[in-house]
């Protein structure tokens, strides 16, 4: 089955960039949804299931923590892997993005091997439960 | 807090190798005094129009960090970070919307080389624009570094404005 991946960033450029990765990563047949802050990304993600989040930080109105947070208060989409993408990124940053429930951190720029190595990483774990 | 020029350099230079290299596939040839002359053809023609765009650096440090380049330049790199762009995508608001994540991607490499990844950080929204010369790019009144880069035939130049800085 396909995957449903919300990719939230306020750049345009980021989020076919990061869709480009993802493709390329192994993910051709993926369908992707697209929102420029996390109130566009909650309105989507009650419009439709998501299996995958991708979202940036840095961004207005609502930003990528409190989306972060959003999603995991809420009982519907607790269990979604978020993938925070950073270009605020470093390992001081990494755990406090893990504590606010963060499944993985990538420091922009990315590229699809990290891509690529990171969805690797997401489906052993899914496997692995 | 002033940081001194030799450690704004070496971390510049490195997030200018990081950024322009992962994201567009590009070398940038710093243009400065301990540069060996350029031969001709690498020596980059005087901007005629420069498209700008700026990411605000909040914390720890204050400043910002502008990128100047010329049109030619921004398409070019824009379709280096796409790869292959279908007919008609590459029109004028992606051009700048890239210019202005590379600015964010640079910033976020900059200031994670300064603290050498031991401190969170914050920036600001980019912002981007167009002007007729480098005199109308809206730099702010305060200490500035300048770094003039080649890259592909083109100047881009990198300042770093702020009181840090």
């Amino acid at each position: 089955m396909s995957k449903t991946i919300l990719i939230v960033d306020d750049s345009a450029t980021a989020r076919m960039l990061i869709r480009r990765c993802v493709e390329i990563a192994g993910l051709p047949d993926a369908e992707f949804l697209e929102a420029g802050n996390g109130i566009e990304g909650l309105e989507v993600m009650s419009n439709k299931s998501v299996s995958l989040v991708f979202t940036d930080l840095n961004m207005p109105e609502m930003d990528g923590s409190e989306f972060l947070r959003a999603i995991r208060a809420s009982d519907s989409y607790a269990s979604i892997p978020v993938i925070v993408i950073t270009s605020a990124g470093n390992e001081a940053r990494e755990a406090a993005l893990r504590q606010e429930g963060a499944t993985v951190i990538l420091s922009k720029p990315i590229s699809p091997a990290i891509i690529a190595s990171t969805l690797d990483s997401l489906e052993e774990t899914n496997n692995g439960d | 807090m002033a940081i001194d020029d030799k450690r704004i350099g070496d971390a510049l230079a490195r997030a200018m190798d990081k950024s322009l290299e992962t994201l567009a596939f590009v070398e940038a040839i710093p243009l400065n005094e301990d540069t060996p002359p350029l031969p001709d053809e690498l020596v980059p023609a005087p901007r005629t129009t420069t498209n700008w765009a700026k990411t605000p650096i909040i914390n720890p440090f204050k400043g910002e960090i502008f990128l100047l380049l010329p049109p030619e330049l921004s398409e070019m790199l824009t379709e280096m970070m796409f790869g292959m762009l279908d007919e008609g995508e590459l029109d004028q608001s992606l051009v700048m919307d890239a210019i202005a994540e590379l600015s964010n991607v640079l910033a976020g490499r900059f200031v994670d080389e300064l603290l050498e990844g031991d401190a969170v950080f914050e920036l600001g929204l980019p912002e981007r624009g167009s002007v007729s010369s480098d005199a109308e790019v809206p730099l702010p009144d305060t200490h500035m570094h300048k770094l003039d880069y080649a890259v592909e035939g083109y100047t881009l130049t990198v300042v770093l404005a702020g009181v840090d800085f």
